[in-house]
């Protein structure tokens, strides 16, 4: 008989297995595999960020932004020093954690709620003016080119094991963090910051802490990708891919595991089939973000509850 | 003496909340606080837990100026405190509640789980260990919230008006929980509560605070003789 | 002494429109506390109303405007009603309120996009002509936007000290609770508040687009201006708005003609993040009127 977590755990197994299967039956459709690629980054993407902004309740819209300067620190690492890529993007991942926690996290230390909003939003904002003015390095608007493969003659399949393993890590260490007393910290401090503080809990330290881990994973998901798709510009900073991450963490339930990465199910596989049906991803994108928001402000996960409460009342009646 | 305010003022702008508040509070005693609406009550708390610094005087615990020490250092100095709007942390358990102060709180890094157990025993909500704190009555939040500030090893607990709302029932268990923590914890407590007959019942001695001073500082026995109290305080028909 | 000159004006004239602008923006958070994310795009909204308006209906210039300033008050209760109240009724309407307003202005965007093109849209001057001061030539177009926008700002403070409505909006700003208790319908001033920030944001947009080109994206560009403009001149503070609007169009001007383009984003970063830094409530504090 399925209990209460059964039905959950065997929807995870069972869907990790078609992940590590797929690739071994259907080998010639490269397409899908780019999507499910696509779906390893903006999944760690997105969980990363629910981290800070649904666990951690700091609302910080600069994720993409960080997502961005992982692709390109470990771009630039591997194509200038020539070290392998495979070094790089754990590199990039720590460099990127250092920025940010640095020029965002800290900072960010003196505001509240909003401001961080508005403050974090404006440093996503100069990133495109940075990069212009170091159009020498960087490659300014047009982008940066021929990054370095993971390794020379790789294929697909490879880059698609490999985005699946930082996915998993990624993942496990999240859930870890979410359910160690650090995670509840997070938590404490979101729900109710003057008791969390009389109870012990540094604010700057956690605070800091929650920077650094979460800008730590959309890092290591940006390097992956710019390694992946061998250039990176700044129009990945633009609207589109930050309403999608956006919608992404809401849509899947915030403040919840694994809401991020469902989110991303839903709108990587979404987005790919508005795109072949050719109508404006956007319009409806943005239409859907305000539905959600309207009408199912827990998000997929709401779902999950749904499922867990008819369980739990079917167990009763049978008692 | 464990506890002691030198010339303690704290202003929001041009209001005075907490004026120039001098105390000593004995080890192992229970300290009254009581006063009208907005005479700075819960203002002295902040400052003393410090989430506000003081905008003048010291604080000083246990021979340590703890005055511009930050919320989490002074914890863990050993001086926890509820809060007058009873809050919780409302997506967590009240296991992990009452964790948050045992791990974070405490100086022992290390989790003390019998402690916990101890503490959850005493307070009777073992029932609750699971039940997401959103989803409990005041009563039990009440209890959930004093517990996580026990977690961390208090030595001295502010209480600031923790049986408002609650019937005559529950102020009775509550009443005897804190002369509890009193005798057989030996934790010195300041309560701030409204109802002057409660507090003068429970409480070794007594302060009143009108408009941020201190207007009586006393026994309970002599309050309601002091003619200041009975014009500025029980004279506003509260009795 | 002539480039410094012409800075200043031009410096003026910005300020003056993105004054306009960040009012908008300060009314509404001034009153429902809540940060319109979809407000760069209201504004382009505006314009392109006007700019349909004038060009396809051929409605007068001043028609246009001020129709176009009716449908944004329309516009302005729709989203409202439909929406912001919605939010407003859920404890975490701080956060879903920022996240809805998001989505919307993607959704608008990309419909203004869809209906009118991606080419580029503005509104003909208001007036021909310039005038010669000492050196320094000034179109008659540019004087009447700075005195527009100035009698814009009068007559909104005049509302905000003298009229019922005006003195409600004070007193929801102040306290919701309080205001409650004297009898005000606080969702009712919300609405009104919403629909008057809306339709000055329009209006606003409609200005801007005789100065600059509009096309729909430029309108994120706008709304973290007028963020900082907000915040520089103390959240809510609608005269705050316009003086540190018009502090910082100066700025901005000295930076491009003595320092470089290149260089006027990162100005605004700076700017922004000295005063959050340093006075984390805005120049001239929080206060409404
Ligand atoms: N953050 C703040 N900013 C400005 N004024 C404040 C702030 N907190 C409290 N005050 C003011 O300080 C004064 C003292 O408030 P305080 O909450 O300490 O009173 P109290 O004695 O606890 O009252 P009550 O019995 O209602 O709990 C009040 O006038 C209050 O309005
Ligand atoms: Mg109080």
């Amino acid at each position: 008989m399925l209990n209460k977590i059964g039905w959950k755990k065997m929807a995870i197994w069972l869907s990790l297995l078609v992940i590590v299967l797929y690739p071994v039956f259907f080998h010639s459709n490269s397409y899908i595999m780019h999507i499910f690629i696509l779906f390893f980054c903006w999944a760690v993407l997105a969980s990363s960020w629910n981290l800070l902004f649904g666990y951690a309740g700091i609302w910080s819209l600069a994720q993409v932004g960080v997502f961005v300067i992982g692709a390109y620190s470990s771009g630039m690492m591997a194509k200038f020093t020539g070290i392998s890529p495979l070094i790089c993007i754990p590199l990039a991942a720590i460099l990127t954690a250092l920025i940010v926690t640095l020029f965002v996290g800290l900072p960010s230390l003196r505001l509240k709620g909003i401001y961080i909003c508005v403050f974090s939003l404006m440093f996503a904002d100069a990133l495109p003016s940075v990069l212009t003015q170091t159009r020498k390095w960087t490659g300014g608007g047009r982008g940066f080119h021929d990054i370095p493969p993971l390794w020379n003659n790789i294929s697909r399949v490879h880059y698609y094991y490999v985005g699946f393993a930082i996915f998993l890590i990624s993942l496990f260490i999240i859930y870890k963090i979410v359910n160690s007393s650090t995670g509840k910290a997070f938590i404490a401090l979101r729900d109710s910051r003057d008791f969390a503080l009389s109870l012990g809990i540094n604010e700057y330290k956690e605070r800091l802490k929650v920077f650094a881990l979460s800008s730590f994973f959309a890092g290591l998901a940006g390097a992956f990708y710019g390694h992946y798709l061998g250039h990176i510009s700044p129009s990945s900073l633009g609207i589109s891919p930050f309403l999608l991450a956006i919608a992404m963490m809401e849509m899947g339930g915030l403040g919840r595991f694994p809401g991020a990465v469902i989110g991303a199910v839903v709108l990587v596989f979404g987005s790919e089939l508005l795109r072949l049906t050719g109508m404006s991803r956007l319009t409806i994108l943005g239409a859907a973000v305000v539905l959600i928001m309207l009408f199912m402000p827990k998000g997929l996960m709401q779902i999950v509850d749904i499922i867990d409460n008819i369980k739990l009342r079917k167990n009763a009646i049978i008692k | 003496m464990v506890l002691k305010t030198e010339g303690v003022s704290k202003y929001f702008g041009d209001l005075r909340a907490v004026d120039n508040v001098d105390l000593e509070i004995e080890e192992g005693e229970i300290y009254g606080i009581a006063g009208p609406n907005g005479a700075g009550k819960t203002t002295l708390f902040d400052v003393i837990s410090g989430l506000w610094p003081p905008s003048s005087g010291k604080v000083i615990f246990k021979n340590d100026i703890i005055s511009g020490l930050k919320p989490y250092q002074i914890c863990h100095k050993g001086i926890a405190r509820t809060f007058q709007i009873s809050t919780v942390f409302a997506t967590l358990t009240v296991l992990d509640n009452i964790k948050i102060g045992a791990v974070f709180g405490a100086k022992t890094k290390k989790l003390d789980s019998s402690h916990i157990n101890e503490i959850i025993e005493f307070l009777g909500i073992q029932n609750k260990k699971d039940t997401i704190a959103q989803n409990l009555e005041l009563y039990t939040i009440k209890l959930v919230m004093l517990a996580a500030a026990l977690a961390t090893d208090c030595k001295l607990l502010l209480l600031d008006e923790p049986m408002a709302g609650l019937t005559i029932a529950e102020i009775d268990n509550f009443l005897q929980i804190i002369r509890k923590m009193n005798k057989e914890w030996g934790i010195t407590i300041v309560i701030i509560e409204h109802l002057i007959d409660t507090l003068i019942d429970i409480s070794d001695r007594i302060i009143i605070l009108d408009g941020g001073k201190v207007i009586y500082k006393g026994l309970p026995e002599e309050l309601t003789k002091d003619k200041k109290v009975i014009e500025v305080y029980l004279g506003k028909g509260e009795e | 002494m002539e480039m410094l000159g012409e800075a200043m004006i031009s410096g003026i004239i910005m300020g003056s429109l993105f004054g306009a602008m960040a009012v908008g923006l300060t009314i509404i958070y001034g009153v429902i506390k809540m940060f319109n994310f979809a407000h760069g795009i209201i504004a382009i909204l505006g314009a392109y109303l006007a700019w349909w308006l004038f060009s396809s209906v051929h409605l007068n210039l001043i028609g246009a405007i001020a129709f176009s300033f009716f449908l944004m008050l329309l516009v302005g209760i729709l989203i409202f009603t439909l929406i912001i109240r919605v939010l407003l009724r859920t404890p975490r309407w701080p956060y879903s309120t920022i996240i809805a307003s998001i989505g919307l202005g993607i959704f608008l965007q990309n419909l203004l996009l869809q209906i009118f093109g991606p080419r580029i849209k503005s509104m003909p001057v208001f007036f021909e002509g310039n005038i010669k001061v000492g050196g320094i030539t000034i179109g008659w177009h540019e004087i009447s936007l700075i005195l527009i926008v100035l009698s814009l700002m009068l007559i909104l403070r005049i509302f905000f000290k003298k009229t019922t409505l005006g003195n409600a909006m004070r007193a929801v700003a102040q306290s919701p609770e309080g205001a409650k208790i004297v009898g005000i319908n606080t969702l009712k001033i919300f609405s009104y508040a919403y629909m008057m920030g809306i339709a000055v944001t329009g209006l606003s947009g409609v200005f801007l687009s005789t100065k600059c080109y509009v096309i729909p994206h430029r309108g994120w560009d706008w709304m973290v201006k007028g963020f900082i403009i907000v915040a520089f001149g103390g959240l809510g503070n609608v005269m705050g708005a316009y003086y540190a609007a018009l502090l910082l169009g100066i700025l901005e001007a000295l930076v491009v003609t003595y320092v470089g383009t290149v260089w006027v984003w990162n100005f605004w970063f700076v700017s922004f993040l000295v005063i959050l830094l340093i006075r984390p409530e805005g120049l001239l504090g929080g206060r409404m009127g």
